[in-house]
C-alpha cells in the first residue's frame, strides 16, 4: 500500500513539474558548433529548471530555405538565428516579435553593454522602429596584408590614415614577377564585385549607394569615384588582377595563397587565412584606406542576430533564452575567429584577442565597433547587390564584366543602375 | 541554346564512340566500361570544383597543355563566350557513361550472323557500321535521344556547381533562373510559372520526337 502510494505521489510531482514545463525550439545555422552550444543551452536549463530547449542547427544555405517554408505554414520556431539582411523583409512581413517591452521592463538586460550602434541595424523601420532581434555578434571589413611582402619591398605597415595614394603607392610596389617568366605572380591587391570588397571603399570616401530613404538604387558622386579608383586598379594600374584571372581559385583563398598581398574583405576570413597560411608567412589587418572625399572614419558592418517568433506562445521564455544567447550565456569558443561578440564583457576580454595567433592587430575589431556602422541591405538585397547563386546579377556583375573588360564603366553601371531600380521597384513600390 | 546544340549531339556521339570501343571481347574490358561510367554516379558538384581547377586560367592542366604549343587559352569559365560552352562540355563527360551504356546494350542486341554475311559480301568496315550498326541502333537512338532531350534541361547543378550562372548572364540558363527565383529571391510565383513553361517545354519537345520517329526508327531486322 504504501509503495502505491509512494508512486503516486511520485506520479503527481512529474505531472506537476511537466505541466509547468516550457519547450522551445531554438534554430541555429551553424552546425560545426552544435555540441558546444548544447553545452550552453544545458547551462541554461540548469538556471531554468521549468524551460527545457530543443536545438537544431543546419547549414547557413539550407537554413534560409526552410525558415522562410516554416514561416510561410506559420511554424516557426520560437526562438533563431537572425541575418541582419533579412530583418526588414522579415519585420515587414510581421513575422518577427517586437523585444523593446522586454528590453524596457527587464533589470537584468542591460543595454549599455553591448555595441549599441548594433541595434540601429536591427530596426524596422530602420533606426527610429521597434527593436526586432538582439544582435550576438557582429562582422565588419578590414585590410588584411601580407607582412612579408611588405618587407621584402622595404615597405611601412598600412596605419590608421592611410589614404588611396599611400595604397596605390603600396600596390604598385607590392605587384611583382618573382621569378622572372614575364608573368606577375604576386598582384598588390584582389578584389571583384562582391559586395564586402566594394562597399567599404565606398563609404570610406564619404559615398552611399541607395537614396537616403533606401528605397532607390542611386550611387552618389563619392560612390561612383571609389568603383572607378577600384576599377582603375585593374584596368589602368595594373595591380590587381581581373576577376577571369583567378577562375578556379576560390576567392577567401587568393590572399592566403600568397597570390596577392592585398586584399578587403570581411573579418570572418581571418579563421580561413589563419587555417591556410599558417607559418607560411605573416599577415596582419588594418583599416580600410580613407578616399578624398573621407570626413569620418565608418565602417561596413552588420550583426548577426537572434529573434523570437511573434507565434510563439512562451514570449517571456522566450526573452530570457535570446538574453542567455545575446552574449551573456556564451563564451568565446562559439565565435568564429573575426566574429566579434556584440556582448562587450566578452568581446573585450583577454581570450578574443588570442595573442600569439596570427593576426597580432585583432583588438582594432574592438576599435573599429565604436565606429558609425553602413550597409546598403534592403529587401531583394541579394537580387540587385549580385550575391551567392545570383553573383554573377546586379551590380557584383556590372562591376566583373568592367574588370573583365567587357564593358565600359559607364555602360555597366548604366545597365546596372536600370536592373537594380527595376528589382528595388517591385519590392518598393 | 548552346548548351542543348553542344549537349545532345555531343552526349550522343561519345556515348555511341566509348560504346564501340568498348563492345570488343577483351580482358578486362568491365574495368573500363566501370571508369567510363563512373562521372555520371559522381556528384555534380565534386565533378564541378574539380572541373573549375582543371579549366582554371592561370592554375589549369588545360591551359598548362595549351601554353605548351604556345598557345594562350582563355579564362573558360570567367569568359562570357566560352563559359556555357565549357560547362556543357563539362556535363558531356560526365553523362557520356549513360549513353555508352545503353548503346552497348542496344549494340549486343545486334544478330552477328548480319555481320558474317556481310563480311561474306566483301563489305568494309566503314559499310558494316553505316548498313548495319547504325540502323539497327536506332530505336537505342531514339531513346537516348528522348532522354537527352529531357536531361538538357536538367543540368542546374553543374551550372551551379561551376559558374553560378556568370559571368554575367552568361550561363544563366533557364534551369539555372528557375532555381534563383524559386530559392533565393523567393518568387515563387513567378517561378513556378517559368516552372511550369519549362514542363510544357519538355513535353513538346518530348512529343515531337515521338512524331518523329516513324521517318527514321527502324525495328525491323
Amino acid at each position: 500500500m504504501r509503495h502505491i502510494f509512494v508512486l503516486f505521489l511520485g506520479i503527481v510531482f512529474i505531472g506537476l513539474t511537466s505541466l509547468g514545463e516550457v519547450v522551445l525550439q531554438y534554430w541555429m545555422w551553424d552546425p560545426s558548433i552544435k555540441d558546444k552550444y548544447r553545452a550552453a543551452l544545458d547551462k541554461f536549463e540548469e538556471m531554468h529548471p521549468n524551460i527545457k530547449v530543443e536545438l537544431t542547427a543546419m547549414e547557413p544555405k539550407d537554413y534560409w530555405t526552410k525558415m522562410r517554408l516554416l514561416a510561410r505554414t506559420g511554424k516557426l520556431p520560437d526562438v533563431f538565428n537572425m541575418s541582419s539582411g533579412f530583418i526588414d523583409e522579415w519585420a515587414s512581413k510581421g513575422l518577427l516579435l517586437a523585444l523593446d517591452r522586454f528590453i524596457e521592463s527587464d533589470p537584468t538586460f542591460d543595454i549599455d553593454a553591448y555595441y549599441k550602434r548594433l541595434f540601429e541595424i536591427v530596426r524596422y523601420p530602420r533606426g527610429k522602429g521597434p527593436i526586432y532581434a538582439i544582435p550576438f555578434a557582429w562582422v565588419t571589413t578590414v585590410l588584411f596584408f601580407n607582412k612579408d611582402a611588405f618587407d621584402e619591398v622595404g615597405l611601412e605597415y598600412p596605419n590608421d590614415s592611410w589614404d588611396w595614394c599611400d595604397f596605390l603607392r603600396a600596390a604598385i610596389k607590392l605587384t611583382r614577377d618573382l621569378d622572372g617568366d614575364g608573368e606577375i605572380d604576386q598582384w598588390g591587391f584582389w578584389f571583384y564585385g562582391r559586395y564586402a570588397h566594394i562597399e567599404p571603399w565606398i563609404y570610406q570616401n564619404g559615398g552611399r549607394l541607395l537614396t537616403p530613404d533606401r528605397r532607390r538604387f542611386d550611387p552618389t558622386p563619392e560612390a561612383l569615384n571609389a568603383l572607378k579608383f577600384l576599377t582603375d586598379l585593374v584596368l589602368w594600374y595594373k595591380v590587381a588582377p581581373p576577376k577571369k584571372a583567378m577562375e578556379g581559385v576560390r576567392q577567401q583563398d587568393v590572399f592566403p595563397r600568397g597570390l596577392a598581398a592585398m586584399w578587403v574583405d570581411g573579418s570572418w576570413n581571418i579563421e580561413n587565412t589563419r587555417r591556410i597560411v599558417g607559418d607560411s608567412f605573416r599577415w596582419g589587418i588594418a583599416k580600410v584606406p580613407r578616399g578624398p572625399n573621407w570626413e569620418q572614419d565608418v565602417i561596413f558592418a552588420w550583426p548577426d542576430n537572434i529573434a523570437i517568433s511573434v507565434s510563439t506562445k512562451h514570449p517571456e521564455e522566450a526573452w530570457e533564452l535570446v538574453k542567455f544567447l545575446s552574449g551573456p550565456g556564451l563564451t568565446i569558443d562559439l565565435y568564429m575567429a573575426g566574429k566579434v561578440p556584440s556582448y562587450r564583457p566578452l568581446a573585450e576580454s583577454e581570450e578574443f584577442l588570442e595573442r600569439g595567433k596570427q593576426p597580432a592587430e585583432k583588438g582594432l575589431l574592438l576599435e573599429l565597433g565604436k565606429l558609425p556602422m553602413m550597409n546598403s541591405f534592403t529587401l531583394g538585397w541579394s537580387e540587385w547587390r549580385g550575391y551567392g547563386p545570383a553573383a554573377g546579377l546586379g551590380l557584383n556583375g556590372a562591376i566583373d564584366s568592367i574588370l573583365n573588360g567587357e564593358a565600359s564603366f559607364t555602360e555597366a553601371l548604366e545597365k546596372a543602375k536600370e536592373y537594380i531600380n527595376e528589382v528595388l521597384a517591385r519590392y518598393y513600390p | 541554346m548552346i548548351f542543348a546544340v553542344i549537349y545532345v549531339p555531343g552526349a550522343l556521339s561519345v556515348g555511341l564512340t566509348l560504346a564501340l570501343l568498348l563492345n570488343a571481347k577483351l580482358k578486362g574490358i568491365g574495368f573500363f566500361r566501370a571508369l567510363f561510367f563512373s562521372p555520371l554516379v559522381t556528384s555534380s558538384v565534386a565533378i564541378g570544383i574539380v572541373w573549375s581547377w582543371i579549366l582554371s586560367p592561370r592554375f589549369g592542366v588545360v591551359n598548362y597543355m595549351l601554353k605548351l604549343f604556345g598557345i594562350e587559352g582563355p579564362s573558360w569559365l570567367g569568359d562570357p563566350s566560352t563559359a556555357l560552352a565549357s560547362v556543357a562540355t563539362v556535363f558531356v563527360w560526365k553523362e557520356a557513361g549513360f549513353y555508352m551504356v545503353v548503346y552497348l546494350a542496344g549494340l549486343q542486341d545486334i544478330p552477328v550472323t548480319l555481320y558474317e554475311a556481310a563480311e561474306i559480301d566483301g563489305a568494309s568496315r566503314w559499310q558494316r557500321f553505316w548498313r548495319i550498326t547504325f540502323p539497327l541502333l536506332t530505336p537505342t537512338t531514339f531513346f537516348a535521344l528522348t532522354i537527352a532531350m529531357i536531361r538538357m534541361l536538367q543540368h542546374f547543378d553543374i551550372i551551379y556547381a561551376m559558374t553560378r550562372g556568370g559571368p554575367g548572364m552568361a550561363s544563366t540558363t533557364l534551369p539555372y533562373a528557375i532555381y534563383l527565383n524559386a530559392f533565393v529571391f523567393y518568387r515563387m510565383g513567378y517561378a513556378s510559372a517559368m516552372a511550369f513553361m519549362f514542363m510544357l517545354l519538355v513535353g513538346c519537345l518530348t512529343f515531337l520526337n515521338f512524331l518523329s520517329k516513324r521517318y527514321w526508327v527502324k525495328y525491323q531486322y
